[in-house]
């Protein structure tokens, strides 16, 4: 048997604070399969922005491993790529649209390649036409999905994103989470999808795990029994949605004060 | 924008020609602006003016071009470790007041009074605004955009390269804009305390000493903040190239 895509072994990480050692993650076990779409949930300063930097070599944590297609990573490893909450940050503003795509293939892909990654990766997030856009010119919505056409780009076997919805509005989040889903079939991604949103987590996912509150370990482990392709409307209300969206929000409330951790 | 500068200098002109005119400061203080010009119209083609200005001119690029040498790898540097920034946000604010034209004695002594004293000047004067913009702008970097360029496999140099100096670029060059000017009015500075032979400064000294010199001295001193502005303008075309995106965010 080929070995997961990711395994994430007794991963443990404290930082080094003024009032001393500050636990995050406190032993996380857990491996994503190709093609699988997990989401992770849990409680603010629970240590999901510190566990995706350890997983995309941003950050070494103070334990455990992270392999990723078998081979333990020491820094940023190949075949993954990033999406980060903050979209203004994280694209460049000097950078016309089209570059930004283009930006993590310099030095990298030919010239011609790079072009048609490009234009194949603004079209599959619609938007072809904003190539010679500055940014700062889109709205917050376009620039997070000029932020996923550059990951795309990459042709990542595996996606990690953190909250990367967290700060459009409601309609928007809900046009970017099935933009989501579309380009996931298309370029074949593994995704692991950090949120603290339990309804966005279930509707997206076909696994959720849940965290509990730092000093963090995994609380649950709750597969998605929903078919693709979802919809915005109908998969809500199915039962299983509802009954999976209560079963992962019962466990985070376990997870807290009072909860697994007394 | 150019109508409101261009008024404004018609405006000066015409202050300064009646003030002259009507003796309310002393002629020999001010002459009228009218033959003030048409000295300075003399001058642009007097060759042994032309030769003083170049001689400026390229004392203050060799001392400019220093200044940039030294404080954009050093600004980068520092900018890019939280404690190197620290130390040495404190020790430049220390060294920064100290006045370069009051170090021409000094460096007469070791620069001799030619173009590596007037240079040298310049540097002293230039390269604190330089290296703190430079400072600032690097470590203002964004945090996100840093994480974001090393998501991408680079090295800690190509994120330098590709992404901290290019955010760092406008910042850079509002320490250009601080400086350029002050270049100049450095070197002709240094060429009159240090006793320059040649240059503007020398030239204006020696002027400033002949019967009825002040005209030219006046003279000289316009074209001098002519060449200034022609240089202000250069900058701001820069800024407008390479920093426009700084500027449109924040709109
Ligand atoms: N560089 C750092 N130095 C010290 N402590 C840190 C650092 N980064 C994060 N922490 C602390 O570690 C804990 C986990 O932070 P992290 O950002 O990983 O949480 P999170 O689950 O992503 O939270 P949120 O849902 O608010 O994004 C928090 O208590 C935070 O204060
Ligand atoms: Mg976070």
């Amino acid at each position: 048997m080929s070995p997961a895509l990711l395994e994430v072994t007794d991963l443990r990480h404290s930082y080094q604070t003024r009032q001393g050692e500050h636990t995050v993650l406190d032993g996380l076990t857990f491996s994503v399969e190709r093609g699988e779409f997990v989401s992770i949930v849990g409680p603010s300063g629970c240590g999901k922005t510190t566990l995706l930097r350890s997983l995309s070599g941003l950050l070494r944590p103070s334990g455990g491993t992270v392999a990723l297609g078998g081979t333990v990573i020491d820094g940023v490893p190949q075949g993954l790529a990033m999406v980060f909450q903050d979209y203004r940050g994280s694209l460049f503003p000097w950078r016309r649209v089209g570059e930004n795509v283009e930006f993590p293939l310099l030095g990298s892909v030919p010239k011609s390649e790079r072009r048609r990654r490009t234009e194949e990766s603004l079209e599959a997030v619609g938007l072809a036409a904003a190539a010679d856009r500055y940014p700062w010119q889109l709205s917050g919505g376009m620039q997070q999905r000029v932020a996923i056409a550059r990951a795309l780009a990459m042709r990542p076997e595996l996606l990690l994103m953190d909250e990367p919805f967290a700060s459009v509005d409601a309609q928007t989040r809900s046009d970017l989470e099935d933009l989501l889903l579309r380009v996931r079939e298309q370029f074949d991604m593994t995704i692991l999808f950090v949120t603290h949103d339990v309804d966005e987590s279930v509707y997206l996912s076909t696994r959720v795990l849940s965290l509990s509150k730092a000093p963090t370990v995994q609380t649950a482990d709750v597969t998605v029994p929903l078919a693709f392709p979802r919809d915005q409307i109908t998969t809500r209300e199915e039962g299983a949605f509802v009954t999976t969206r209560s079963e992962v929000a019962r466990l985070i409330r376990q997870a807290g004060p009072g909860g697994l951790a007394a | 924008m150019l109508r409101r500068g261009a008024t404004g200098v018609l405006g000066t002109l015409l202050v300064w020609e009646v003030v002259a005119r009507f003796d309310l400061l002393p002629r020999d203080a001010l002459p009228p602006a009218s033959s003030t010009i048409a000295r300075a119209a003399e001058l642009v083609v007097d060759t042994t003016f032309l030769g003083n200005v170049g001689a400026t001119l390229w004392a203050s690029l060799v001392g400019y071009l220093l200044a940039l040498v030294v404080a954009l790898p050093l600004g980068m540097l520092l900018g890019l470790s939280d404690r190197l920034y620290l130390v040495s946000s404190t020790v430049i604010e220390l060294l920064r007041p100290l006045p370069p034209v009051g170090l021409v004695p000094l460096l007469v002594l070791v620069a001799g009074q030619g173009l590596e004293m007037k240079a040298a000047v310049v540097a002293l004067g230039c390269v604190w605004p330089l290296l703190i913009n430079t400072i600032h702008g690097v470590h203002a970097t964004d945090s996100t955009a840093r994480a974001t360029a090393r998501s991408f496999g680079w090295s800690r140099r190509q994120v330098a390269i590709r992404v901290v100096w290019p955010s760092a670029i406008p910042s850079v060059l509002t320490g250009v804009r601080i400086t350029v000017s002050v270049a100049l009015i450095l070197c002709v500075g240094a060429e009159f305390i240090g006793g320059s032979t040649a240059g503007l400064g020398s030239w204006l000294l020696q002027q400033s000493m002949l019967p009825g010199g002040i005209e030219s001295v006046c003279a000289g001193v316009v074209i001098a903040g002519s060449l200034g502005l022609l240089i202000n303008g250069a900058v701001s075309a820069l800024e407008t190239r390479f920093a426009a995106w700084a500027r449109r965010e924040e709109a």
